[in-house]
């Protein structure tokens, strides 16, 4: 008996082997597109509460903005939901006047009563990592209904409550938090005080080309096309899958063996291989980040000179560390706006000058040097070199100046506590854009009242601080442009902050897709409407 | 009567087990000096958003407070909601542990088919071929590290030979089945989703086979240590002396006693393989509690790493007691007091 129900489950097993994986989601291969990356960071699927790069990718399909920035030009916003818009005088109330015949996946007309709902989402949604986007410019709780109004179906009033740059508002306006959700349906699933965010997790009410069919948390994330997409050309591509794949090698060997078309998390030697391959190509821009090394100027008294900034500046083998640390997987950059952003300043004052950096600790009355302890995190920084390395890269660069570095790495969250209370020496770290506009990268670095990272390091610097509220108060004017070159001028001669690189954001992409269809920037991610698969 | 009694009795003895780990962890997680709001607001946050939230979740009340809120909560079998994804734990336990139960059940099974039958003749052919080799076997098993195991078979049969699929728990294009035990090949039998069945027992072969292999050394090992030991005993040169044969002798007389400790390291290595089968999860995409569980405790979130902990505690307390009344099966002498 025993034997016959042993011989009963091998032959089931056997049976079962040659059943191949059927097309049963809908759309085949040549229809789908399937992005190899770690989602293993999305929590919320939910757009007004999202602030992970993988939710945020999958938003970015699924709803529409006020304003959007054209794919690969991140200067200037344009059009989206909002076909224009108005600004007063003072830079304070924006109008915008909304397209006529938008339709939500649902099929629901999309007017400004949606709009006013998603900023109503925004601002009450509890624990949001997000909203304090919209709350720094006094937009809250308290003040929305007042300050995002609708004097007709298709207008939208919204006064800024507080001082805030027209500029850094419009690119607020293209951030996915302030994704317009369908209220009708939304509010028809909303559960307690929650607004609809747990229905949200499973099922999508946007404008956007694709709407979501699954979302599997750790395993997968699943769109499909939106057959009510009226706000530009229907996609060829019908489905898009992110499976969670969260090792690069294991994200490498799924587009090798045809089982994926984009790779999102390669290292730079798999990016160097594919580079080689005669069946994937590349596709890689400066990501809208930096990594640098910041210095507190009180805990550490040296820290308080200069020279001994400068210094440190002249001592980091940055050549080293792009080339050889992170293969290559970054570009030079040494002022406080990344490439690609209005107000980046090309120039690389500091090169690795060993002789310089000894001079000029000398001149501080440090020749003799001192101790400090930096602080690295347990992890992976971006451009793909471990913190630790890239620590140790440092403590050897400036102990050839003869700054004695203690390396002490912490996981992440111990780090940042550190760092927020004002309490490090000397921190490797990087900042990532909230949204893309100078002020956004200015004001953190230069002014000290934001309470971010220049009063971390108790960085007081009035002139700088009010260079930057000042720049961040005007539109991309040669104004504008000619205070933001003071501010990397001045960072530069006295600033805390050593920037070290700006990583890439590259993919890893199959033949299969069309290498001029492929368009994206770190702001967009990829743009999967007009992506062609062969 | 006397097992019932003396179940009772551990079960009992269980609550102060659990009562006592959540307390542990309790204190342990307030110790770390990392914040949880700020791994969950992040490096932009703004130091008001950070102290709203800090309120919200309630971090900003004394310590006991907060933990008599726990202990409050737990008693109705409220876990508490986690900081890092915002939803109850219970329902981030009930979707990741099933994934993982899958996983290492069937990787348990394969280090019972492989490790004890290895272990037997290895202990038979002391010193000679066979036992040499199963050596050199189970030492890889126990000192080659899982990612690498994990990353070599992939490579092999899945990026060269295409013989098995690659990671995750079902191919894209395979419709899932309805979710009723959370674990995917048992769900796919339930519902009588063939394509599905076939694919997820693709899915789980490298994975089991890599989770399995890393306690195969160590199941093996035991075997033959403690079989070795048995076979030395004065009753086995009585049952030889009788005439008994070999076979029947090792089957029969030593194996039953020689299992024992076999059977404690089983129990244990469950428990192991919960919540220790992190490096496997990763390469394979494993949707289980291990990422959970590490995720968790990287981002501090304090609820989330009490109620992993505290399912480990059950599920090893849960075992041992298993194992407990597994021995007085295997050996009669064994009574329950």
């Amino acid at each position: 008996m025993k034997k016959l129900a042993l011989v009963v489950i091998a032959i089931f097993l056997l049976g079962t082997w040659g059943v191949a994986p059927g097309t049963s989601a809908g759309y085949g291969p040549q229809q789908t597109v399937v992005v190899a990356k770690d989602i293993s960071d999305a929590v919320t699927m939910d757009p007004n509460l999202c602030y992970e790069e993988s939710g945020i990718a999958a938003d970015l399909q699924m709803y529409n903005t006020l304003v959007k920035f054209p794919i690969g030009n991140l200067t200037q916003v344009g059009p989206s939901v909002a076909s224009s818009w108005d600004v007063s005088k003072d830079g304070r109330t924006f109008t915008f006047h909304l397209r006529h015949g938008i339709k939500f996946s649902s099929g629901n007309l999309l007017t400004s009563d949606d709009v006013l709902y998603s900023f109503q989402r925004i601002v009450n949604l509890p624990k949001d990592p997000a909203s304090w986007l919209i709350t720094q410019m006094g937009i809250d709780d308290k003040t929305v209904a007042s300050a995002v109004t609708a004097p007709d179906p298709y207008t939208v009033v919204i006064t800024v409550q507080t001082a805030f740059s027209p500029g850094a508002f419009l690119s607020i306006m293209a951030n996915p938090v302030t994704s317009i959700v369908d209220s009708k349906t939304v509010r028809a699933h909303v559960q307690g005080s929650d607004l609809g965010s747990a229905w949200l997790n499973d099922n999508s009410a946007g404008s956007g080309p694709f709407q979501l069919a699954q979302w599997q948390r750790q395993v997968t994330i699943d769109l499909v096309a939106n057959p009510n997409y009226n706000l530009g050309p229907a996609p060829t591509i019908k489905r898009i899958v992110f499976p969670n794949i969260m090792e690069s090698t294991v994200q490498q060997q799924v587009l090798n063996r045809g089982d994926g078309d984009i790779a999102w998390e390669l290292t730079s030697q798999q990016l160097a291989a594919m580079k080689r391959s005669s069946t994937f190509y590349v596709a890689s821009t400066p990501n809208l980040a930096m990594e640098y090394l910041a210095m507190d100027v009180r805990n550490v008294p040296a820290f308080s000179k200069s020279q001994v900034l400068q210094a440190v500046k002249y001592a980091i083998d940055y050549n080293g560390i792009i080339n050889d640390l992170i293969a290559g997987n970054g570009t030079p950059l040494q002022g406080v706006i990344p490439k690609g952003l209005f107000g980046y300043d090309a120039s690389l004052p500091y090169t690795h000058d060993v002789a310089k950096a000894k001079q000029l600790l000398a001149e501080a009355g440090y020749g003799g040097g001192f101790n400090v302890e930096l602080l690295a995190s347990t992890g992976v920084e971006p451009g793909g070199v471990s913190s630790g390395d890239l620590a140790s890269k440092i403590k050897n660069d400036l102990a050839a100046v003869g700054i004695r570095v203690d390396v002490r790495q912490l996981v992440n969250a111990e780090k940042l506590g550190l760092y927020r209370a004002q309490k490090t020496q000397m921190i490797i770290q990087s900042w990532f854009v909230d949204y893309p506009d100078p002020d956004d990268f200015a004001k953190p670095f230069a002014d000290y009242t934001q309470k971010s990272l220049a009063w971390r390091v108790q960085f007081y610097n009035d002139p700088l601080a009010q260079l930057a509220e000042q720049a961040g108060g005007l539109t991309n004017t040669p104004v504008r442009a000619g205070l933001y070159k003071k501010i990397n001028d001045g960072m530069n001669q006295d600033g805390p902050f050593a920037m070290l690189y700006q990583p890439l954001l590259a993919f890893g992409v199959s033949k299969r897709i069309l290498n001029s269809s492929f368009a994206f920037d770190p702001v967009n991610f990829i743009d999967f409407t007009h992506l062609i698969k062969q | 009567m006397s097992l019932l009694r003396y179940l009772a009795r551990r079960a009992g003895l269980t609550v102060f087990v659990l009562f006592g780990v959540t307390l542990i962890t309790f204190v342990l997680t307030h110790i770390v000096p990392a914040d949880p709001v700020v791994a969950y607001l992040g490096d932009h946050a703004p130091p008001a958003l950070v102290a709203k939230v800090r309120h919200q979740i309630g971090l900003d009340r004394p310590l006991p407070v907060q933990y008599l809120i726990y202990l409050r909560g737990l008693l109705r079998g409220d876990l508490g909601v986690s900081i890092a994804d915002t939803r109850p734990v219970g329902v981030d336990l009930r979707q990741y542990l099933p994934a993982t139960i899958e996983l290492a059940s069937c990787a348990l099974v394969i280090a019972i088919v492989i490790g004890i039958p290895t272990g037997i003749v290895s202990a038979v052919y002391k010193d000679a071929w066979p036992d040499q080799v199963a050596r050199v076997f189970a030492l890889g098993g126990t000192s080659l590290p899982v990612f690498y195991v994990g990353l070599v078979l992939l490579g092999v049969f899945y990026f060269r030979l295409g013989i098995l699929p690659g990671p995750g728990e079902l191919s894209i294009y395979t419709q899932p089945p309805p979710t009723i035990t959370g674990m995917v090949a048992l769900d796919a039998l339930l519902s009588g989703n063939w394509e599905a069945l076939a694919d997820a027992l693709r899915h789980l072969v490298l994975p089991a086979l890599v989770l399995g292999y890393a306690i195969t050394g160590l199941i093996m090992r035991m075997m033959r240590s403690s079989l070795l030991e048995v076979l030395r005993q004065d009753y086995v040169r009585t049952a030889r002396a009788k005439g008994i044969r070999e076979v029947r002798v090792i089957l029969r007389h030593a194996l039953r006693n020689a299992l024992l400790p076999t059977v404690t390291v089983l129990g244990l290595t469950f428990g192991d393989l919960l919540s220790g089968a992190v490096l496997t999860e990763t390469i394979f995409s494993w949707p289980g509690i291990g990422r959970y569980a590490t995720n968790s405790a990287v981002s501090v979130d304090v609820p989330a790493v009490l109620g992993v902990t505290l399912v480990a505690a059950m599920i090893f307390s849960l075992f041992n007691l298993g194992v407990d009344v597994v021995y007085a099966y295997l050996d009669p002498q064994i009574r329950y007091t």
